[in-house]
């Protein structure tokens, strides 16, 4: 039974067991070949949720038809190679969305302002994301939060409803991925596991005394301080658990090597948004595909900010042009600049469908989520919504899905999280279920 | 007795407390008010503070207009359809709770605000209702909204725990660590933004904290512990590089430099009549291949001297280095004097510059057209399509016989001796640059004189840093844990430094540096000590932490004395920390980050260009500083014969005599638009979309800057004024009027619109214009712009001048809203209904005292509210 024995080893412990870690994640090597389809059954389950901040043109988005069949749209037309691995979404909505507020219910339901709650990438973070050396990650064309700005840089909230914040530098996200350390940097590494580890107790202790002498309001307010305390002590645990094994090696044939800081593309002339963008979605599978991390949130586009490069040769900003009146240059402009973020997302596919993994792809096994937090014109409906892969988590595309009227966006995001093996009790936020067709 | 009622029986109580409580004292000063006028405080009895059994939080809104106002509206025009009977989408009014705290409750009266703004409710077959009334139930929707939200960012009046803001981290940090930072490497770089709530970083419900952020405070400790101390000497010392000009003509890298017109190498000098001498491989740090070898400081100096042109102008000369980021290139450019001079500056510099440059700015042509040379290619290429490529080849073989180029020397620069002539002698760098080695903070942290590394010190050192980093007094149970990390951070086999350097990550990262902390588990409201005046002190005026000034009379117990605090307010406001005051309050009052929000369309704005958006922003900061420390009248933002302006602006606006990039005061022409901050460009620019002006919103501005009174927000998908239709062409003001043929529309714009008609003015940039211009407005004979409009209280104006008049006899509505602000910009919390009091003797003292913000600052710092927890 050495077979079997093999079989079983868990991916961890083989990253663990091999000195040099190996580009294929999901090796065949592990499994056992007559039970490919047993491991596939096995292999984990990707989520990813994608923010396009102001909303697309709708007009140009919306296909007229229905079915696996659907006549393509413009802006859909980039997709065509994948049709089969991704469905459209129409009549999605944000109650709470429209206007320029709905980055913030984008991913919760709950409006600005309110005391937000966790976001479905950290529901699936908490389900999928225990054996992984980062339980989610945060991408963005933006650094932080920007907790408070129309423009929010995250789409993702802790258990305690506050914004994690996001990294916009693909270079500062491959090195955490995978960069290796050096001897040095592994000697400093010791120490200062150790004084985080002091400083950490130091500071609980700290704030304990001053907690006795608040009143209820700061003690609230504290409870955050608290709560990042805790979450780091076990992200420390975790690099600790992690430090002696090896990041993995990925294989770069062909890609950006990530060798140069690349802060955030906006206002940045010093690269293509174009090779951003690709190096972005190349993170996504490289850490999927080293099973680095299971689950990605990431805002592509910020809300109300931003959204055009100079590349893309139009005449105004992103939340300009929506502001289009009607006139044809303006929704022209759009078109094609919704076009090219289409462009980038069949990249996208592309990469995770190129994976193979055990009898499938990467992309059979990722399911991904796009949308806005408004439609077109600042609508709160008409949101333009594709739900991705997952082919092997049992999702059925089906080309162009119309929905009822006004369906709720968490809808989507239920469906998703049901998919990668979350048991949703009840209602998720506003959604009275998952979406039907897409699981039966 | 509901809430409003109260809050109107308070506000009168204090209308006749104000008769007693304040006494003038003539002078510009404000007195201090009632309540704090002795030592030793305690909360007074008056209405400003809640009454301690009911903190107002009020559920129940307005009930009083509600049953007047609401319910017979909706019992008129609703309830038929979403009423006992039938509930149509599901909404039933009449049982609807007057709650606009639970989202789903306060969703729906969203929904009915909406539609009735829209026109959307009552139906088209039933009968309209009547305009004011129906106003009168979206105005109350919105108001009551509006509180619901200050609810949430508030804890009933009083100061909730907060933590720094990243900017007032980072000027924290320079304080208590005496360290400077070069751009780039500032603690801000290092932090995520802020959020803002009540439109200010400074509110608690908005400087959440988490994981990443902590995580943040972590990294950035450890690069300010590494910084602050020093192990050794400096890494790279202090050196001189130099080029003695004379030396090009022997280097045979760049001596052919000599040889090129309009350059001449003399036996001392290098002669420039056109273009540049430049340092290619010369002027290495030692022992390196870089010019720098690390990010710091450097001081430039070039000596050189000018022979100025026939008809006398002087000789500009640009002293530039090599850098990829185009902005980082410029090292200075300044006129040169006659006689010899060496010309100094110290600038940041990291090591991606590279070799330096010097040029002379009015330079002479040497080359003009060859009228020859242009025939003779232009005739290749004709004959090159024409496919005749015998003629093409004898064209060829003349032009490289006859040495013919598209250009040849300038016949007019033949005679140099007329010409302007930069000289220049030598080019220096020295650098890095340090104040002082060990670094002050090193100093600072560890005492001067660099004692042993004694584990003995480690107390002495901790009570001094901590004292000051925590802002108050520390004792032994609060430095003994902080030694103790210390130690075992010896004992792991750590150097005493790097001991050190533990136990600051530690402070830096512990609550106590990172909140402002009052503690108070009491009920009761309680006057704050000392030290917590020191900080609110501090972090209003300066955004950072208070300065050993404050700290001395926080331990003299002097600082909740009122003359001491205004005395106090003189002094912070007079030390350039007060900068933080102007970046802090005076930005995000005036909203100057949003005046680049849309990028002009240079193509129809060609004056527009980066710079010139720069000194707008700069203008609004710059007059807000004047105002501050001139003293001037606030109510200057109405009206002002004077502004702040640079050279690129007053270019801009026409005014001449203003040279160079730093803002001074300049006396307005009689005739000039520009007093004011509705007459400067950056306001008219940001409520533009970088191709026309947008009215609606720069009359929201007006509102919510100036007056504090956000108009009502619009139903959703309002829209935006169209475009032209093909073939019409009217005006923004033309399309915006056809919009309000909608009634329900019409009723909202009254009270925007007049507030932003008069600044069509000025267009999309912020020009003066008199005519139609931007979109498709071309030409001479565009429609005459028509600036006039009516206020809401029904006064109308013609012109951009009256409609300033106008808003100027409004001060009083400007100084309560100026009031609230500043308020909730010093507690960093909402203003409460139990706030009106106070904001009335607030208005009322600036009244009295020429509007003054130093007198409004006076108010604040000694009222109750500040100086209470």
């Amino acid at each position: 039974m050495n077979l079997g024995k093999r079989f079983r080893l868990s991916r961890r412990t083989f990253l663990r067991g091999s000195g040099v870690a190996v580009a294929l994640p999901y090796l065949q090597a592990m499994m056992r070949s007559s039970a490919v389809a047993e491991a596939a059954a096995e292999a984990p389950s990707r989520m990813g949720t994608f923010y396009f901040g102001t909303g697309m043109n709708m007009r140009q988005f919306t296909p007229a038809d229905e079915g696996p069949n659907y006549t393509a749209t413009r802006i859909l037309k980039p997709l065509d190679k994948h049709r089969g691995s991704y469905t459209v979404l129409s009549n999605m909505y944000l109650a709470e969305g429209g206007g320029h507020d709905g980055a913030y219910p984008f991913a919760t339901a709950v409006a600005k302002g309110e005391k937000q709650r966790i976001s479905p990438d950290q529901i699936a973070a908490k389900a999928i994301g225990g054996d992984t050396r980062f339980a989610s990650l945060q991408m963005s064309v933006d650094r932080g939060t920007n907790y408070g700005s129309q423009a929010l840089a995250t789409s993702s909230w802790n258990e305690q409803g506050v914004p994690l914040a996001a990294e916009n530098d693909p270079k500062r996200i491959f090195d955490r991925l995978f960069r290796p350390d050096t001897p040095e940097q592994k000697a400093q590494e010791k120490g200062e596991f150790r004084r985080r580890g002091s400083v950490l107790d130091y500071v609980r202790a700290d704030a304990k005394r001053l907690d006795g002498k608040l009143g209820k309001a700061d003690r609230q307010q504290l409870e955050q301080y608290f709560n990042s305390v805790r979450e780091l002590e076990q992200q420390l645990e975790r690099r600790i658990d992690w430090a002696d094994k090896p990041k993995p090696q990925p294989q770069l044939d062909g890609l950006h090597d990530y060798a140069k800081p690349m802060p955030g593309p906006e206002g940045n002339g010093e690269y293509l948004y174009d090779d951003y963008a690709k190096m972005m979605y190349d993170l996504i599978v490289l850490a999927f595909q080293t099973d680095s991390t299971r689950v990605i949130s990431y805002v592509v586009r910020k809300e109300l900010a931003g959204g055009v490069y100079p590349e893309f040769h139009v005449s105004k900003g992103y939340h300009a042009l929506t502001h289009h009146g009607n006139d044809p240059q303006n929704l022209e402009e759009l078109a094609k600049v919704d076009t090219i973020y289409m462009t980038h997302w069949a990249y996208l596919l592309s990469r995770l469908q190129s994976v193979k993994e055990g009898d499938g792809t990467l992309l059979d096994r990722t399911v991904l989520g796009l949308s806005s937090g408004m439609g077109f014109e600042h609508s709160k409906d008409n949101l333009p919504t594709i739900l991705s892969g997952g082919a092997g988590l049992g999702v059925k595309h089906q080309g162009h899905l119309k929905l009822k009227d006004q369906t709720p966006i968490s809808s989507m995001w239920h469906t998703m999280v049901d998919r990668v093996g979350v048991k949703v009790e009840g209602d998720f936020q506003d959604s009275k279920g998952v979406i039907k067709p897409l699981v039966t | 007795m509901s809430q409003r009622a109260r809050m109107m029986w308070g506000a009168a109580v204090i209308g006749g407390l104000l008769l007693w409580a304040i006494a003038w004292n003539g002078a510009e000063r404000a007195t201090p008010i009632e309540s704090i006028a002795s030592a030793a405080p305690k909360p007074a009895p008056t209405a400003t503070t809640a009454p301690s059994d009911a903190p107002p939080a009020p559920k129940l809104a307005d009930a009083e207009a509600y049953a007047k106002t609401i319910k017979p509206f909706f019992a008129k025009h609703c309830t038929a359809c979403h009423g006992e009977e039938k509930q149509k989408g599901k909404l039933r009014l009449d049982t609807l709770a007057v709650d606009f705290v639970t989202p789903k409750i306060a969703t729906k009266w969203i929904e009915v605000m909406d539609n009735l703004n829209l026109g959307e409710m009552p139906p088209e077959e039933k009968p309209r209702p009547d305009i004011h009334a129906q106003m009168a139930v979206t105005h109350w929707i919105a108001a009551e909204l509006r509180n619901a939200e200050r609810l949430s960012h508030g804890a009933g009046g009083r100061v909730v725990l907060r933590r720094m803001n990243r900017t007032e981290y980072a000027n924290t940090i320079r304080d208590l660590m005496g360290m400077t930072f070069l751009p780039g490497d500032s603690p801000v770089e290092f932090l995520p933004p802020d959020g803002t709530a009540e439109g200010f970083d400074k509110v608690s419900a908005a400087l959440m904290l988490d994981p990443s952020l902590l995580n943040n405070y972590f990294e950035v400790a450890q690069i300010i512990a590494d910084k602050a101390i020093a192990d050794g000497p400096p890494p790279f010392k202090t050196e001189t590089m130099r080029l003695e000009m004379e030396d090009i003509a022997k280097n045979r890298a760049i001596d052919y430099l000599c040889a090129t017109p309009g350059i001449e190498c003399g036996e001392k000098d290098i002669v420039l009549m056109r273009g540049s001498t430049r340092s290619y491989g010369v002027m290495k740090y030692p022992g390196t291949h870089d010019e720098i070898p690390v990010k710091g400081m450097y001081r430039i100096r070039v000596r050189a001297w000018g022979e100025r042109s026939a008809e006398g102008d002087a000789v500009i000369m640009r002293v530039r280095q090599n850098h990829p980021q185009a902005d980082q290139e410029l090292l200075m450019e300044t006129e040169v004097t006659d006689e010899p001079k060496v010309y100094e500056i110290v600038v940041p510099r990291d090591p991606k510059c590279g070799e330096y440059n010097v040029s002379i700015v009015n330079e002479t042509g040497f080359e003009t057209t060859s009228q020859a040379g242009v025939q003779i290619r232009t005739g290749q290429d004709m004959a090159g399509k024409a496919k005749d490529y015998e003629r093409v080849i004898r064209l060829q073989s003349r032009q490289q016989m006859e040495a013919l180029t598209w250009g040849m020397p300038d016949p007019k620069a033949a005679d140099t001796s007329k010409l302007r002539k930069l000289h220049v002698d030598w080019i220096e760098c020295t650098g890095p640059l340090y104040d002082q080695w060990p670094p002050k903070s090193h100093e600072m942290l560890l005492g001067k004189g660099e004692g042993s590394p004694d584990p003995a010190r480690l107390n002495v050192i901790f009570e001094r840093f901590m004292t000051r980093a925590f802002r108050r007094p520390v004792d032994a149970t609060e430095i003994d844990p902080i030694v103790a990390l210390c130690r075992s951070e010896l004992e792991a086999g750590a150097t005493f430094n790097d001991a050190v350097r533990a136990g600051v990550v530690a402070v830096l990262c512990s609550p106590r540096f990172l909140y402002i902390a009052e503690p108070s588990n009491t009920k009761e409201p309680r006057p704050l000590d000392e030290w917590e005046m020191a900080s609110r002190l501090s972090y209003f005026l300066w955004s950072s932490m208070p300065d050993d000034a404050l700290f001395d009379l926080a331990r003299a117990g002097k600082l909740r004395d009122p003359a001491t605090l205004t005395a106090q307010v003189d002094r912070m406001l007079a030390d350039e920390r007060a900068d933080g005051f102007v970046r802090g309050f005076g930005a995000q009052w005036l909203r100057t980050d949003e005046f680049r929000n849309f990028t002009p369309d240079t193509k129809i704005y060609k004056q527009y260009n980066d710079k010139l958006g720069e000194a707008m922003v700069g203008q609004t900061l710059a007059f807000f500083g004047e105002v501050l420390r001139r003293n001037e009248p606030a109510t200057c933002l109405f009206d002002s014969d004077w502004t702040m302006l640079n050279e690129p602006l007053a270019k801009f606006y026409g005014i001449d005599g203003v040279t160079g990039e730093e803002f001074r005061r300049v006396k307005l022409p009689a005739d000039s638009h520009r007093g004011g901050l509705l007459g400067m460009a950056g306001v008219a620019m940001r409520g533009s979309d970088g191709n026309r002006t947008k009215p609606v919103n720069r009359g929201k501005y007006v509102r919510e800057v100036l007056f504090n009174d956000p108009p009502d927000p619009p139903p959703p998908n309002a829209g935006e004024v169209e475009p032209n239709i093909k073939g019409k062409n009217l005006t923004v003001r033309d399309r915006l009027i056809q919009h309000q043929q909608i009634e329900s529309c019409a009723a909202c714009h009254k009270g925007i619109d007049g507030y932003g008609l008069a600044l069509e003015n000025f267009n999309a940039i912020g020009a003066w214009r008199e005519r139609q211009d931007g979109e498709n407005f071309r030409g001479k004979n565009t429609p005459p712009i028509d600036p006039s409009g009516t206020l809401p209280n029904g006064k109308s104006y013609e012109t951009f001048e009256q409609y300033k008049a106008l808003l100027g006899e409004q001060k009083d509505r400007f100084a309560r809203g100026l009031s609230e602000k500043m308020l909730t910009y010093a507690l960093g919390r909402p203003i409460e209904p139990s706030d009106r009091g106070l904001v009335d003797r607030l208005a009322t003292q600036m009244a009295a005292h020429g509007y003054t913000l130093r007198s409004l600052i006076d108010g604040v710092v000694t009222s109750e509210a500040f100086m209470t927890k």
